[in-house]
């Protein structure tokens, strides 16, 4: 594994993948001077560039990452590593975006160090990938639709006041149901969101049974209509269900102003397992 | 059947390559060039400086010139999985 010593060039990482994996890669990678490479370490194989000490030197590299030019079309470029190799299938260890070893030598001993923990991670990750399922909402559909008490509402839990009130509205004339009319506008105003936070529940619950695990990020302010942000585990061999499953939300909840979009398929980046940023052998 | 799903796979914002790239992705130690904890300062610098930027928040990827489309590899492979 040490026949590459005397590479002078920096040895950019975008991944580890098994021993057993191999597969044509791409042309270039993150320095479209150079090819993307499968370098084997111990027992599992790191997925690298040998990138020229000219653009890939710490000096630069800092730089560009202070800069929105460098910075996107680098990412872009790893990014399309990643995508490459996730879609040949095979269990992906993603590492952080600019993880630059300064030569073989100092990755080799760097990962050789973790090789049990790469390879038990590999393993577990085999045949799994991440998919993104954003839900968003568009707050004055869903309103109208439970005000009109719409059937795709069904299954959601709903305020017994508003359904009182609508009740109550449907047998009165147009002209004495006026005020509660207004009250039930009122009312659903202000429980819209919590009913947009009940279908992202149902969501997430439903999504859950066809995948291997769930996690939900944080909401942005930047985005005030998504209200789930979820990535999921999903076995490859499972996929149809996990698509069907949200199929069947999509349909349900189509004319309530609920939007779906599915991301992916990503490395596992939310279901990684290893902690190698300490110098020790892992456990 | 028409269901409200957008698929994005070709169509992901920088920032949420970002966010999985910077964030999410495995840190070994070792002789590292830029070391870990730049790294986590450069990151939460870049997100500022992302999300302060509109034009960049909304940049998105271009299409993959080549490449499978692994959606439609995966929409086949699901179709002959069958519904489980």
């Amino acid at each position: 594994m040490g026949e590459q010593v005397a590479s002078p060039d920096p040895v950019y990482v975008y991944a580890i993948v098994a021993h057993t994996d191999f597969f044509a890669l791409p042309e270039t990678g993150i320095d479209p001077a150079r090819p993307v490479e499968l370098l084997a370490v111990a027992n599992v194989q790191a997925v690298i560039s040998h990138v020229r000490s000219e653009t890939f030197n710490e000096e630069d590299v800092r730089a560009g990452l202070q800069n929105k030019t460098w910075l996107a079309t680098h990412v872009l470029a790893h990014q399309q590593v990643m995508d490459w190799l996730v879609s040949t299938g095979a269990a992906v260890i993603p590492m952080r975006f600019c993880t630059l070893y300064p030569d073989v030598n100092a990755l080799t001993s760097s990962l050789a160090r973790h090789d049990s923990a790469l390879q038990a991670e590999l393993a577990r990750l085999q045949g799994k990938q991440e998919w993104g399922v954003k839900q968003s909402v568009n707050l004055l559909l869903l309103q109208q639709a439970i005000t009109e008490g719409n059937a795709g509402l069904a299954g959601v839990e709903m305020d017994e006041a508003i359904a009182r009130l609508r009740t109550q509205i449907a047998g009165m004339s147009a002209g004495t149901a006026y005020l509660l009319k207004k009250r039930l506008t009122t009312l659903v105003a202000d429980r819209a969101q919590s009913v947009a936070f009940a279908i992202a529940d149902d969501t997430l619950r439903s999504l859950s049974e066809a995948a291997e695990a769930a996690v939900t990020s944080d909401l942005s302010r930047d985005q005030p209509d998504v209200c789930l942000n979820a990535a999921f585990l999903v076995e490859t061999a499972r996929y149809g269900e996990f698509h069907g499953q949200l199929e069947r939300l999509a349909e349900t909840y189509a004319t309530v102003g609920v939007h779906y979009e599915l991301i992916g398929p990503w490395p596992a980046h939310h279901f990684l397992r290893l902690n190698l940023d300490t110098p020790e052998v892992s456990e | 059947m028409s269901t409200d799903i957008t698929l994005r796979h070709k169509d992901v914002t920088i920032l949420e390559i970002l966010d999985r790239v910077l964030d999410k992705g495995v840190v070994v130690a070792g002789d590292l060039t830029i070391s870990v904890a730049d790294i986590d300062l450069i990151y939460l610098g870049v997100r500022l400086l992302l999300c302060s930027v509109e034009t960049m928040n909304n940049m998105r990827r271009p299409t993959l010139a080549e490449g499978a489309d692994i959606y439609s590899a995966l929409a086949m492979a699901a179709a002959k999985a069958g519904p489980s």
